[in-house]
């Protein structure tokens, strides 16, 4: 594991549980695409579960659900997924077979095989709104200081 | 698969501030998929719930787990949190993940107060059976015939028919983990890139914190900087 790069959290939509990381170099990996989700389709879910070496589990994707509620927060646009996931995986990507995100893992019931994502397919329009806005402003040489992140409102 | 844990209990100290449930055993399991070829299997340990109910009722208070040899060698600390922003009704399972060595491994859980002091200790004894051995690859299946028929044409190829990208590349290349530390708080998450220098992860990762570290696994030189543009119109639906 490399020493790691500072970032900033540049973007956040607590409602669909998203955020947006800026660099402070880039990072020398290979962006992932994002597509619509497939219902009762075979994925992998890849994360770094306990800071141990990236992990993938594979699952399948049960059902699309409205919205999931946990303790006093309220999520829309989620797939609930077939998998027991490790703490540590939050934010990771669901994968399909193509290799394309279809979702990131929100949140997992204790002990059993059950866990659920943000429907990323869904929110793909305000994700690549948010890349090319800040992709942009990376190009121009801006970098994000302190107290820069932009919120949604819920 | 599931492999039962022979060894259970073995002892339980703890201070009066906070009450912990012994189980009498674990279940354990190996991991559904490794990414790195050739590397160790890991085995799953799911922690029993009362690390992760005291850790929701106690945020200041951090856990960790200590395994170590019970023939001795090198002990291994793993953090454990819990998804606390978010309540207790649904949490991540937490699991201790430990090297694919079968044989016996001393667990030793600890509760700490914000000032390092250690409030709880629980022992457990893991047997770790050998993990079963891997299934050799299958013969290349037939690919779909493509040949005129008098009936209705076959499907087109679907997306499952292609050739999948390997799930240890796209984890090496694509997905990177997510932390960050500040007033004696902090969270460990995971992420992946969206371009060069953007990294999209759950927003609770990163809930109480706005300067974090994010890493990538060990892999080759980091790449020339991209087009973000580029990018956009090449992989976005």
């Amino acid at each position: 594991m490399r020493r790691g790069i500072p970032g900033v959290v540049v973007r956040r939509d607590p409602r669909r549980d998203l955020a947006l990381i800026a660099t402070s170099r880039p990072l020398g990996g290979r962006p992932l695409s994002i597509v619509r989700a497939r219902s009762s389709r075979a994925v992998a879910v890849l994360g770094f579960p306990f800071a141990r070496p990236v992990t993938a589990t594979r699952a399948s994707i049960v059902r699309a659900r409205a919205s999931l509620s946990v303790g006093t927060a309220t999520f829309a646009g989620i797939l609930e997924l077939d998998a027991e996931l490790g703490a540590g995986t939050s934010g990771g990507p669901v994968v399909d077979p193509s290799g394309a995100v279809v979702g990131m893992v929100l949140a997992g019931a204790l002990g059993s095989p059950e866990s659920y994502a943000i429907d990323l397919g869904s929110v793909a329009g305000r994700l690549r709104g948010w890349v090319a806005a800040e992709g942009a402003a990376q190009q121009a040489g801006g970098a994000p200081g302190p107290g820069s992140t932009k919120t949604l409102a819920t | 698969m599931r492999l039962r844990v022979v060894a259970a209990l073995v002892a339980c100290g703890c201070a009066p501030t906070a009450a912990i449930a012994a189980g009498p055993v674990l279940d354990v399991r190996p991991m559904t998929a490794e990414l790195d070829e050739g590397s160790s299997p890991v085995t799953a340990v799911p922690v029993r719930a009362w690390a992760v109910s005291t850790l929701a009722r106690h945020p200041r208070w951090r856990a960790d787990v200590v395994l170590s040899p019970a023939g001795g060698g090198r002990r291994v600390v793993l953090p454990l949190t819990a998804m606390r922003d978010v309540g207790p009704a649904v949490l991540f399972a937490q699991t201790v993940l430990l090297p694919g060595k079968p044989g016996t491994w001393r667990a030793r859980v600890r509760l700490r107060r914000p000032g390092g002091a250690v409030v709880a200790v629980q022992e457990r004894v893991l047997r770790i059976a050998p993990s079963p051995p891997r299934p050799q690859p299958s013969p290349p299946q037939p690919q779909p015939s493509y040949a005129p028929s008098y009936g209705v044409l076959p499907p087109p190829p679907s997306a499952s028919l292609k050739k999948a990208p390997p799930l240890g590349a796209i984890g090496r290349r694509s997905v990177v983990s997510v932390d960050w530390t500040a007033g004696g708080r902090g969270a460990h998450g995971s992420g992946f890139i969206v371009a060069p220098r953007l990294v999209v992860t759950a927003a609770h990762v990163v809930a109480g914190g706005r300067v974090v570290r994010v890493r990538r696994p060990a892999c080759g030189a980091a790449s020339p900087a991209w087009s973000s543009a580029a990018i956009l119109g090449a992989t976005w639906p």
